[in-house]
């Protein structure tokens, strides 16, 4: 019987996300999605959950058409979410959280004894029944957090499960365990839609699996019938070729060599950057990108121990961000408005934040714009004037603002951490101008993307990385995308 | 230029504000405008004035210091125990009341960066510290210094207004140049704006986020001397409450309570528009419940239309 019926599901963003996706889901079905960064998998997921309005298409939850849909409605007809972010309170108790969208109450007090039971019956369906629904959530593990959010769900009537990355903070046996719970639900006639990176698993416990490739369905196959090397070529699609006006301005010294046992990153070789070379990071979210870029520039949230070689000089691994700058390092971090850009600022303020042009600690006025617009000329910021405050600027511009702002230091070694996230074509484009331009004047610059093509089209070498440690290295040379894909999610052989 | 017309938009409002309240009190008053008025309203402006500076620089700065009225009070103990107990000149008296105060703020600035316990919860506990130290050093006693700092108070030969008043007009523009001009009021922003970017841009936050509770507590000991010289005496219960006019004058300036925003010249007219609101209430025979219900709402309209404005913005 049919549950879950999407037909010709349309979605765009800045460019298309989902494209004329179809999809018959089954009552009792384990359905495994998976796919690359950026595939349109959470997408997908949000407009089933209703959190998200597809563009056109149709979508049937148990034959019923429904055309414009909120969470709520959805969560009515059966539909249940559990995303990766958990989305519980930790400083009230188990029960508390199972039933915060029904607490049962009397004239507006809390019936303490009905929500124990019902906590109690609930917890028993994951197999927590030696829990005590009193328990405060914020003393429990991350393993535990999880099977209550996927219990708070049952708390629901369950017709349709979505279950968003749900082994990636568990240990083997509570993943163990949690199969047996999903298999359990869905004898229940639930449908349940597993959404993975771990191919393996989703092999193991999934009736069908769907695999999404640039926001285009192109597998949807009995997990009997294939294996996990057919998935991956599905998940990586046909090998283009890196376009060829590329060029490279790699040089044959060395400007930046890492080597340690760092303990967030695992780093398990040297790792080894050139004057003008640009080094792409490619990996699965999660996979210690980000934390990679973070040890070198010393804002890694542990204690790293390892040796940094910048330009042939020696040192221990930095400390803080300040002793990164101090030795030419710049990074440009994932999340611009959290931790990149004076948002309320100016432009010219933004900019001139590291070295503001001074006498003797006094800012220089006539100077501060001018610095500023001298740094973000090549850059081509769509602005009023270097006053403009930063929140009225498109996220490409900001982008920019975020690179001339580094740019004034003089950097030997750029770290970019994503770098035309939610940043329109145009300015993309004149982004990678940009750092092919600082390439050719010797720097060095590592280029963290969740886009293969992008890396593929402006980096001359590609390290992947998978579960913290480096797992492959390609040159630009012999780009094979499929072993690349690989690399990121399985053990390597290379 | 948009900018700039907001700017001075925001600073005009204010000052037509303040000429207002002038107006209202000289037509329902009866003689806010004589001599006596206008000397009380400008003795009590150097003290609230030192004091509001350096509220307004935390602020800024993404803090608070609600220790600053205790501070006032100790370091106005530490004046008299000097020129009374110890016989040290005024000079001497000064170093050592600026010394306490820095100290105090170099204490509360560091628990705050380096714990990560918030500055209101850290310098809550200083206010009631400085107090019982205040106590401790006058023994709960109102030293009486007399003429040797009363001097201090005294209005200068050929300017009319005391040395107090001239060095309080000195800090305003001082504050004021240090904000807009150098590198360390930048710095200030952008640690109230946004700590983290500050962090990720490789500038370490932890100097400035405690320098500024050691100006606060400076400003504190000018503000001690200012009212000592005044009343001629260390009054240990001096200043109770103080923290939360200063905090007032710089939001009727347009401070954001956020951090990350705010002028201090714009402070100096909040500081005008309380003073002249109280002596001007005074004056006109208001008693203290009026006095007291004008003036918070007086605080919360200021806040208002700044919220209002931003969100206009």
């Amino acid at each position: 019987m049919t549950l879950v019926e999407l037909t010709d599901v349309c979605k765009r963003y800045a460019g298309p996300v989902l494209r004329d996706v179809s999809l018959s889901l089954a009552a009792g079905e384990i359905h495994g999605l998976v796919g690359a960064n950026g595939a349109g998998k959470s997408t997908l997921c949000n407009i089933i959950a209703g959190i998200v309005q597809s563009d056109s298409g149709a979508i049937r939850i148990d034959g019923q058409n429904i055309s414009v849909h909120t969470r709520s409605q959805l969560r009515n007809l059966g539909v249940q979410y559990v995303q990766q972010e958990l989305n519980q309170v930790p400083t009230l108790s188990v029960a508390d959280n199972l039933f915060l969208h029904a607490l049962p109450s009397r004239w507006g007090v809390l019936d303490q004894k009905a929500l124990d039971l019902r906590a109690r019956s609930v917890l028993a369906e994951v197999g927590l029944q030696d829990l005590a629904p009193k328990t405060r959530l914020s003393d429990l593990g991350v393993g535990t957090r999880q099977l209550i959010a996927i219990a708070s769900t049952l708390a629901g009537k369950g017709r349709v499960l979505i279950l968003d990355e749900p082994t990636s903070a568990l240990s083997e046996h509570e993943s163990e365990f949690l199969f047996d719970r999903i298999a359990a639900i869905a004898a229940t006639g639930v449908c349940v839609i597993y959404v993975s990176h771990k191919l393996n698993e989703v092999l193991a416990i999934c009736d069908r699996v769907s695999v999404l490739r640039d926001g285009q369905l192109v597998a949807n196959v009995a997990t009997k019938s294939v294996n996990q090397d057919d998935l991956l070529s599905y998940i990586s699609g046909q090998s283009q070729t890196p376009k060829m006006h590329f060029v490279s301005h790699m040089q044959s010294t060395v400007a930046l060599r890492v080597t340690g046992s760092a303990r967030a990153f695992k780093l398990i070789s040297t790792l080894e950057l050139a004057h003008g070379e640009r080094l792409g990071i490619a990996g699965l979210v999660g996979a210690g990108r980000s934390e990679l870029l973070h040890t070198i520039f010393g804002s890694s949230r542990v204690a790293n121990q390892g040796t940094i070689e910048i330009n042939g000089q020696q040192s221990p691994l930095f400390r803080n961000p300040q002793a990164a700058r101090l030795a030419g390092i710049a990074l440009v971090s994932e999340d611009r408005q959290k931790d990149g850009l004076l948002l309320s600022q100016s432009i010219a303020t933004n900019v001139n934040l590291i070295n503001p042009p001074q006498q003797a600690g006094f800012i220089r006025k006539s100077a501060f714009e001018r610095q500023a617009s001298e740094s973000t000329s090549n850059l081509e910021i769509k602005c009023r004037g270097m006053q403009q405050t930063m929140t009225e600027l498109s996220g490409g511009n900001q982008q920019k603002v975020v690179l001339a702002k580094w740019l004034v230091t003089e950097p030997s070694i750029l770290l970019l951490d994503e770098p035309t996230r939610g940043v329109d074509a145009a300015a993309r484009q004149r982004i990678h101008k940009a750092i092919a331009n600082l390439a050719k004047q010797g720097l060095g610059v590592i280029w963290v993307s969740s886009e293969l093509d992008e890396l593929r089209d402006n980096c001359d070498r590609i390290l992947t990385v998978r579960d913290g440690q480096i797992s492959g290295t390609f040159d630009r040379s012999n780009w094979d995308q499929d072993r690349i894909t690989r690399a990121m999610f399985t053990e390597t052989t290379a | 230029m948009t900018s700039l017309i907001a700017r001075y938009g925001q600073a005009a409002g204010l000052i037509i504000a303040l000429l207002a309240l002038v107006v209202i009190f000289s037509i329902l008053g009866n003689g806010f405008f004589s001599m006596r008025t206008l000397i009380s309203i400008s003795n009590q402006i150097p003290d609230l004035t030192f004091v509001a500076v350096g509220m307004t620089l935390v602020l800024i700065a993404g803090g608070i210091d609600l220790s600053v009225g205790s501070l006032l009070a100790l370091c106005s103990a530490v004046l008299g125990m000097a020129m009374v107990d110890a016989d040290l000149g005024l000079g001497i008296a000064i170093v050592l009341a600026a010394i306490t105060g820095i100290v105090c703020g170099l204490v509360s600035g560091s628990i705050t960066v380096f714990t990560g316990v918030p500055a209101f919860i850290v310098t809550l506990g200083m206010l009631e510290i400085a107090r019982g130290l205040a106590y401790l050093v006058s023994d709960s006693q109102t030293l009486y210094i007399g003429e040797s700092i009363e001097i201090v108070a005294y209005p200068l030969p050929g300017l009319g207004i005391s040395a107090a008043y001239v060095a309080a007009l000195g800090v305003v523009i001082l504050g004021h140049v240090l904000l807009t001009r150098t590198v360390f009021g930048r710095y200030l922003i952008a640690i109230g704006t946004n700590e983290d970017t500050v962090y990720m841009a490789g500038i370490n936050p932890r100097p400035y986020r405690i320098a500024v509770f050691a100006l606060s507590g400076f400003l504190c000991a000018l503000a001690a001397l200012s009212q000592s010289a005044r009343l001629g005496s260390a009054d240990p219960n001096a200043a109770i409450g103080l923290e939360l006019s200063a905090i007032a004058a710089a939001v009727i300036g347009g401070t954001s309570l956020m951090g990350g925003r705010g002028s201090v010249a714009m402070t100096f007219v909040g500081v005008l528009v309380i003073s002249v609101l109280q002596t001007g209430l005074a004056s006109v025979g208001a008693d203290e419940p009026s006095k007291r219900i004008i003036t918070g709402a007086v605080i919360v309209v200021a806040a208002l239309v700044d919220v209002w404005r931003n969100r206009n913005e």
